[in-house]
């Protein structure tokens, strides 16, 4: 981490700063270009052996899916929050999205529970903490989630379901001074299990396109092994950005539109604290990067193996995410996870709507609005 | 009750440009990508009329919940709050947006007068390339006409820029009667913003013209009238000047062309051009418009431009009621023969008497000084004794025995008193035998106006052939006040006078001596409602007509007008015209008007219905007028042969 400070009032100061951190970003960039180029000399080496790697070589060519007679569902959910005095609000929504191709071209479209999902209500009055708070909200919403998406699965025909997102629950903490959150937490496996489950029992694809990945699981198996194993000339300095790289970061000088990485697990162990409370499922958690547009960074996608055959699956994730990513040359998202997104966008006015009617129903006296809501200026 | 005055299309996937553009850049529509057609709404925003009360439409004071819902209006809810008849009325039409027959209550529509004002002489929504031919014989572009005009200083409203100001006396050339061109000055030039889509005319003789698709051109195939430029298809043939240099005055024909070509010759003046590719053009920038003086038309990339109108539907749904419904009469002042087909129409024959021009009559025993002077303004208070005298002295004759009189033997007997000044005299017997030349008068009225103004039944009177406006305000002068008397006695029926052309004969801002009929017109706006006489005013340049007489048309049926000086008189004259409702006069389509006033209670958008009975008898037959043409000439070739 860099930090500059400057007194207020000196904007010189603060031009120097500027230029620093860009003089800074710019050797960076350079130096993950530089990496980026020796990486792609090891295409043809084999990484068999290096752990954690699920295929041999560093990067692969994807091969497009034709989207004929399939059906791709995009789960996606949306979530507005709000401190009150007495009182926390969270309104979520979430829908899934049903794309049904026909000779690569998108045939119709189906909703769950329809395409203007209902908008859920949930109230806390425990007195839970700000950071607490955040969590709940965060699990009622992927609860939501879990909800259309095991739904979805369990309807015939479906070829693959996209979450927005990880495909794991991602809390390091086990809350040992919340109960409201261990509770809802518990629920949270279990509806991840569910998912799991039925996308096992039914055929159905798991993967997660997470947006804007901070993973740096990549980049940690690269720094392990290329110096180790391959021995790499690279100065020190070049090794050392690779402490201050997300995994996206690098990535975007490696791959190519149409390359992924090798695919990998989630974590170095499986019983690690994220994914401890999974079980037998952890190890089958794995993931990948995929450049998919020229303009975009490379996407993170995570998948449930469900296989004897962990390239296989990753082929076919990546062949499906390939051809529902890469029609806009700046935004390389799968479509499907577009209009689930668009479908469950809360607007900041649902909630004033809700906190109005509250308010409606009391007494004057007793005040929702936190005080920096009340501000007379 | 609201009224729907806009609507907008909205779909969030449509919302970014680059973004459609980019995710449609492999070839993919959107829609094959996105259900992008799924979320395409269709937003109305509507304007509070009023709410239904206990005791009817009462005027809303506050406006309606948001998310309430709504509902098209049923159709006796509408008859309701709109003041329109279910049945027995008028029907001009039906409403816009709904097919609900607009049946206006008869007495409300003509009680208290009727103004129907269609578009002045301008040719609207032309590209900004389009040629004009000036009088002078110069081509240029009408965009830089305007442009140039507009550059000296302009004013600005409802989106148009315009100015009045025509310092060089600019003039272009119109088509008048019996297909032939003549000259008339711009009175204002105009250019507005537009996006859309224009239509790119091509003809057989290499000409084309970029307009709007309502924007209406004169067809000549079949019956020749105006359609909408949308409706023309190729292979219709449209109206051209064929001159040469027809600009310098010579008006010199065009060269023979064959008639098996693209374009044929239909007067002298004209030509008939073959459409032969309608293209449309994405268009952006300004449109230009041009306001000619006493015309509806003008020359522009050698094709006429013009506007339609709307009296006829009115005369004859009036023509069609039962004498339980109530029948008025009707006298047509007809200056275009516009309404002599309703004569030969079986479905109206028996119920209309066509008068041409030349066979009205005015009796003299039956003028009146006060008429007299209406007709010689300039007499003076001793000149109209002597009158007077001589009148008085002929009536008694008349009575004894003598029989009627006519001008010649006032004339004589003003020549032969001695009891004023010889030059007073001379000056008055030199105005009467001024008036005799006119060639109207008479010892009694043709028509007997008793006889033929009855219920139910229509008097045409055809002043198409005629040419001297002050003749045609004579004698527009002398039927209103003698039909006004006889109403007053209760000697005709209710009476309607529709008056087309009306700001010829009670025209704004002119001298008595350029206005005769004005003051009869004027009285029997004022005091017409209380016996029952009604005026229909038909112009297509209401700029022109009397405020007096427009202001106490208390229903006015707009048709198209653009120009803002029109607009602005209309706006004058009607409190009830907002800006909001002036721009939509502006938009309106060939075929659509505002009904607006006493007849309504709210002004209405009308589709109106299509004339049952023939058009003007100027509609002729292509082919037939052709032949006439080329019978003309081999007349005229004979006759020279035998000269020789």
């Amino acid at each position: 981490m860099n930090s500059s400070a400057w007194p207020a009032g000196f904007p010189g100061d603060l031009e120097r700063a500027l230029d620093s951190m860009v003089e800074r970003i710019i050797d960076q960039e350079r130096r993950r270009k530089r990496i980026g180029e020796v990486l792609s000399g090891l295409g043809k080496v084999s990484l068999a052996g290096v752990e954690d790697l699920v295929e041999k070589s560093l990067v692969r060519e994807v091969k497009r899916d034709p989207l004929s007679d399939l059906k791709v569902c995009g789960v996606d959910g949306g979530l507005l929050d709000q401190q009150l005095h007495g009182l926390d609000l969270i309104l979520i929504r979430a829908v899934a999205v049903i794309f049904h191709y026909r000779r690569a071209l998108l045939n119709g479209a189906e909703y769950l529970p329809s395409e203007f999902p209902p908008l859920r209500m949930v109230d806390v009055a425990e007195p839970l903490d700000a950071w607490e708070f955040q969590l709940l909200a965060g699990m009622e919403r992927q609860l939501a989630e879990l909800e259309v998406a095991t739904e979805a699965a369990e309807r015939d025909g479906i070829g693959a379901i996209l979450l927005d997102g990880s495909i794991v629950p991602q809390y390091v903490e086990r809350f040992p001074r919340s109960p409201v959150l261990v509770e809802r937490y518990q629920k949270l496996i279990q509806a991840y299990t569910k998912l799991y489950q039925t996308c096992a029992r039914s055929g159905v694809l798991l993967c997660g396109a997470v947006k804007d990945s901070r993973g740096a699981r990549f980049v940690e198996i690269l720094k392990r092994e290329l110096r180790d194993k391959f021995g790499l000339s690279l100065e020190k300095e070049d090794f050392s950005v690779l402490d201050r790289s997300r995994d996206t970061v690098l990535l975007n000088h490696l791959l190519q539109v149409g390359q992924r990485t090798s695919a990998f697990t989630y974590a170095e162990k499986p019983a690690s604290y994220v994914l401890s409370d999974l079980g037998p499922w952890a190890p089958k958690i794995c993931a990948f990067y995929i450049k998919t547009v020229p303009f975009d960074r490379p996407l993170r996608v995570e998948f449930l193996d469900q296989g004897e055959d962990t390239a296989a699956t990753a082929d076919r994730v990546a062949s499906l995410i390939f051809a529902l990513s890469s029609h806009h040359d700046g935004f390389g998202l799968p479509s499907v996870i577009v209009e689930a997104d668009a479908c469950v966008r809360l607007a900041e006015e649902d909630l004033c709507l809700v906190r109005d009617s509250i308010s409606d129903r009391l007494e004057p006296s007793l005040f929702l609005e936190l005080r920096r809501e009340k501000k007379p200026f | 009750m609201a009224f729907v005055t806009d609507l907008v299309k909205t779909n969030r996937y449509f919302m970014r440009a680059e973004s459609v553009r980019e995710y449609e850049r492999r070839g993919s529509p959107l829609s094959a990508i996105f259900p992008a057609d799924r979320w395409e709404y269709l937003v109305a925003r509507a304007q509070v009329l009023g709410v239904q009360g206990e005791h009817g439409i009462e005027r809303s004071t506050f406006p309606p919940s948001p998310g309430e819902k709504v509902s098209v209006a049923e159709p006796e809810l509408l008859w309701r709050f709109l003041g329109l008849r279910p049945s027995g009325g008028i029907e001009v039409g039906k409403l816009r947006h709904h097919e609900l027959p607009v049946q206006l209550d008869l007495n409300r529509l003509l009680r208290k007068h009727l103004a129907v004002l269609a578009m002045s002489g301008a040719g609207k929504c032309l590209a900004p390339e389009t040629a004009v031919h000036l009088s002078t014989g110069e081509l240029i572009p009408i965009g830089e006409l305007v442009d140039g005009a507009l550059a000296r200083g302009k004013e600005v409203e409802g989106g148009v820029e315009f100015t009045r100001e025509n310092p060089d006396r600019l003039s272009v050339f119109t088509l008048g009667n019996g297909f032939r061109l003549r000259r008339a000055a711009i009175k204002a030039f105009a250019r507005r913003n537009f996006s859309g889509r224009l239509l790119k005319i091509r003809l057989g003789s290499g000409s084309w013209i970029s307009l709007t698709s309502n924007h209406p051109l004169l067809r000549l195939n079949g019956k020749t009238r105006w359609v909408a430029a949308g409706e023309l298809r190729p292979g219709d043939e449209i109206a051209a000047p064929g001159w040469t240099d027809f600009g310098k005055g010579a008006a010199a024909p065009a060269p023979d062309v064959d008639l098996g070509h693209r374009f044929s010759r239909l007067s002298p003046d004209l030509l008939a051009d073959e459409i032969v590719r309608v293209d449309p053009v994405e268009y952006s920038g300004y449109v230009y418009d041009l306001a000619v003086e006493a015309s509806d038309n003008f020359v522009a990339n050698d094709l006429i431009v013009h506007n339609s109108n709307f009296a006829a539907v009115i005369v004859e749904e009036i023509l069609s009621r039962s004498p339980e419904q109530g029948r008025p009469a009707t006298v047509i002042m007809d200056v275009h023969g516009e309404y002599t087909g309703l004569a030969e129409d079986p479905g109206f024959s028996d119920r209309v008497v066509v008068l041409k021009g030349d066979e009205f009559r005015i009796g003299v025993p039956n003028v009146s000084l006060a008429q007299f002077r209406e007709f010689l303004p300039e007499m003076s208070g001793v000149q109209a004794r002597e009158l007077q005298r001589v009148l008085e002295t002929l009536h008694a004759e008349s009575r004894s025995g003598r029989g009627p009189f006519d001008l010649d033997d006032v004339i004589a007997r003003v020549e032969g008193g001695d009891g004023v000044n010889k030059q007073l005299q001379q000056a008055l017997v030199s105005w009467l035998n001024d008036l005799q030349s006119l060639g109207i008068f008479d010892r009694a009225d043709n028509p007997n106006w008793e006889r033929v103004v009855l219920p139910g039944r229509a008097l045409v009177v055809d002043l198409s052939d005629m040419t001297s406006l002050r003749k045609k305000q004579v004698l527009v002068a002398y039927a209103a006040r003698r039909l006004f008397h006889s109403r007053k006695r209760n000697r005709v029926p209710p009476f309607l006078l529709c008056l087309e052309e009306a700001h010829q004969f009670c025209p704004a801002g002119e001298s008595k001596e350029a206005a005769i009929s004005r003051s009869v017109l004027e009285m029997i706006a004022r005091e017409g409602r209380k016996f029952c006489a009604s005026l229909m005013l038909i112009s297509q340049r209401p700029v022109r007509l009397s405020t007096t007489v427009l202001s106490q048309a208390n229903t006015n049926v707009i048709l198209r007008i653009t120009n803002p000086y029109d607009l602005e008189h209309i706006k004058q004259s009607s409190e009830a015209i907002t800006s909001e409702v002036a721009a939509m006069i502006s938009s309106l389509p060939v075929g659509e008007a505002l009904i607006i006033g006493e007849a309504v209670n709210y002004p209405i958008f009308v589709k109106v219905r299509q004339r049952r009975s023939r058009g003007p008898s100027s509609e002729i037959d292509l082919e037939e007028a052709a032949r006439e043409f080329e019978r003309r000439g081999s007349r005229e070739e004979d006759d020279a042969r035998a000269f020789l």
